[in-house]
């Protein structure tokens, strides 16, 4: 099958060296997003708007479609009572498939390689932005007026350097989605046990460990409410039950009028409450561990000086004295007093009181005359 | 092979398939061109070849002869059999008539539901899940639509299929890149020949939107649209805009921009604007005219939105 011709994509150039770069002198809309509209409740528009752009060929293709309608004609074709086996098995595809899927893969590919370039080129645009000769990068890769203006220039740098950041966070974002599809991915799972309270919000499916949702045959004999249920059935099963956090303003419980809902794999939400789920929820927590008790008094907790270690202040940073340092063998020698200079107030928590490794600078003490 | 002289992948320049017979009663001619059902040297279709078949033989057999006529050159093949249940496709008029009895999705339709109303049910069907079925499917589609270009990898594709709720027909779908880069919520949406005309294409859309919206996300179509494409955005904006402001969120408002439209409807800016425009609603300094959005607000079309209670997507 010779198709080294086709190809996804049209592989026209761009018209002018222009096209390519930012422009933020155009209006990205015609209408600015968030410019006040009126609304006018009476009468019609005198003068409609004269720029049709973008629903010029509305009109033109209206008529094209309605020249296409297609006539549905019944035409039966005998079925056979008697095959015994399918005539057209899955596998009869499979050989085809899979080599077309080949190379469509090829050809995506390359759509993919060409977008991993794109985003570094962009990273290292956005870092130009931020060296000393921003100022060069920036003439060529966004529309600039007036290079000797410095306020549009680093207006344009400012805009530039959003617009960049925008584009490679919606290109990560695609990453990510592209590897949570790898179904073999473990990494970045949620692990419904370890990671609970991740679990109660809308998040895919996909990237919950060890998730199966139900099967494709099982609902389709019931109704949209026995469907809910079941579904939620099968995520409380498979991930955590569902949280019912009832909101009083009264020290009873039993005026409530609204509950916070938080399911499994879904966002929570809040509901109106009737008396009837009122009444079977509290006899539900009849039967639930005791409440949880404030620990209202808590140890007094003593910062204690454990020891003191002298840090050698010299000037060219080097020291030939031998310092005791925390985590380390005490005859160690260091040669850099900068690079390996103790940390001041290494804290250490310890079961009977919060103590405080103090670290104390050698000060010459002036004596009063 | 080309399509405006750049030889696009699976684009001819004219149709190369006579007819489709869709299922075992619907018959009807192609509008597109189609070269990737095809091995493009031999023109027979590719898992023939595969399979040993010199391509003009059906499986069983039967000459294929009669299907591949020799007197007209545009046409590869006069009539392609299809199954209406798993869009399984053969040059023979008897294999398609001894699958029929045997489609497994005869009796159960793929797919997880989404949405079931007493009318219609719709379900999401994962390109990484059902695979072939998909593939079929988008094979099927290129005979209707003029800018596609993927048939075969549809592992990060999604699939939302429209049923009526009684039936295991397909009736039509739109199709999802999960890995778009744009994050648009469609690809690309067929309402199948015997069921046009029925707004269906309405609804799909609506539920598009009630997803991306679902996600938290501004969101639209990818481009270019078909002719079908544009004219059905473009009504459909439209009245979702006019509803918004006759009846729905933006009713008995004073002021509002174009931001608050988006964040109701869910649609892009860009989208707006040009529903505004087709609507002829605004003024000279850019004020909306509710009295037009009320003359072109269309009661019959509101019936063909969806109904927030019967949606499940986030169960």
């Amino acid at each position: 099958m010779a198709q080294e011709s086709r190809s996804l994509r049209s592989n026209k150039q761009p018209q002018s060296s222009d096209d390519e770069k930012f422009d933020f002198d155009v209006d990205e809309y015609e209408i600015d997003p968030h410019k006040i509209l009126k609304t006018v409740n009476r009468g019609y528009p005198k003068a409609i708007k004269a720029d049709k752009s973008g629903i010029e060929d509305v009109a033109e293709k209206r008529k094209l479609i309605g020249s296409m309608i297609l006539e549905v004609q019944r035409n039966s074709i005998e079925c056979k009572d008697n095959t015994k086996e399918d005539t057209l098995p899955d596998e009869l595809y499979w050989a085809y498939h899979k080599k077309m899927t080949r190379h469509e893969a090829r050809m995506l590919e390359s759509d993919v390689i060409q977008g991993e370039n794109e985003a570094d080129k962009l990273s290292l645009w956005s870092e130009k932005l931020d060296l000393a000769h921003w100022q060069l990068k920036l003439k060529q890769i966004t529309v600039i007026k007036n290079s000797d203006d410095e306020e549009e220039m680093e207006k344009k740098r400012v805009l530039t350097k959003e617009t960049i950041d925008s584009m490679l966070a919606r290109y990560h974002t695609m990453k990510k989605n592209r590897s949570i599809l790898l179904k073999n991915n473990r990494t970045g799972k949620i692990d419904p046990v370890k990671h609970w309270s991740q679990i109660y919000n809308r998040i895919n499916r996909r990237v919950v460990l060890d998730y199966h949702s139900s099967s494709d045959e099982e609902e389709n004999t019931m109704d949209i409410d026995q469907i809910r249920a079941h579904r939620k059935h099968i995520r409380e099963r498979q991930c955590r039950g569902s949280i019912i956090i009832q909101l009083t303003m009264a020290a009873c419980s039993c005026h409530t009028k609204y509950a916070i809902i938080a399911e499994p794999l879904r966002r929570p939400y809040v509901i109106r409450i009737s008396k009837q789920e009122r009444h079977r929820w509290n006899k539900l927590m009849q039967q639930a561990p005791g409440k949880f008790t404030n620990y209202t008094q808590f140890p007094s907790q003593v910062a204690l000086p454990k020891r003191k270690v002298v840090i050698p202040l010299t000037i060219n940073g080097g020291s030939s004295k031998e310092v005791s340092r925390p985590n380390s063998d005490s005859s160690s020698n260091i040669s850099d007093g900068n690079a390996h200079a103790p940390i001041v107030g290494n804290k250490k928590q310890s079961s009977d009181a919060l103590q405080v490794e103090v670290r104390t600078l050698p000060v010459k003490r002036v004596k009063r005359k | 092979m080309s399509h405006d002289g750049e030889g696009l992948y699976g684009i001819l320049n004219e149709r190369n398939i006579r007819e489709v017979q869709f299922g075992i009663s619907k018959r009807f001619p192609t509008w597109y061109g189609s070269n990737v059902y095809f091995d493009t040297e031999s023109k027979a279709l590719g898992y023939l070849e595969k399979n040993g078949s010199n391509g003009l033989e059906g499986l069983n057999g039967s000459n294929g002869l009669n299907n591949h006529k020799k007197e007209d050159a545009q046409f590869w093949l006069d009539t392609l059999y299809v199954c209406e249940y798993c869009f399984k496709y053969t040059d023979n008029e008897g294999d398609l008539a001894g699958h029929a009895k045997h489609c497994k999705y005869q009796r159960h339709s793929p797919g997880k539901i989404k949405y079931k109303s007493p009318k219609y049910t719709i379900k999401r069907v994962k390109g990484s899940k059902h695979r072939l079925f998909c593939q079929c499917l988008c094979l099927f589609t290129k005979l209707f639509l003029d800018n596609k270009s993927m048939y075969f990898k549809v592992d990060h594709y999604e699939f939302y299929i429209v049923y009526e709720t009684s039936s295991t027909k397909p009736m039509g779908f739109f199709s999802k890149d999960t890995v778009s880069y744009y994050q648009n919520n469609l690809a690309c949406i067929l309402v199948f020949p015997p069921y046009q005309r029925r707004q269906l294409g309405t609804f799909l859309l609506d539920f598009s939107y009630k997803i991306s919206k679902s996600e938290g996300l501004i969101s639209g179509p990818e481009f270019p649209l078909s002719p079908f494409g544009l004219i059905g955005y473009v009504k459909y904006w439209s009245l979702k805009i006019c509803w918004e402001f006759c009846e729905g969120e933006l009713a008995n408002l004073e002021k509002v921009t174009l931001e608050d439209i988006s964040s109701v409807t869910g649609f892009r800016i860009s989208d707006i604007i040009t529903a505004l425009k087709y609507l002829e609603c605004l003024g000279e300094s850019n004020e909306i005219y509710l009295s037009m959005l009320r003359k072109k607000l269309n009661r019959h079309s509101c019936n063909a939105l969806v109904e927030d209670e019967y949606l499940l997507l986030e169960d």
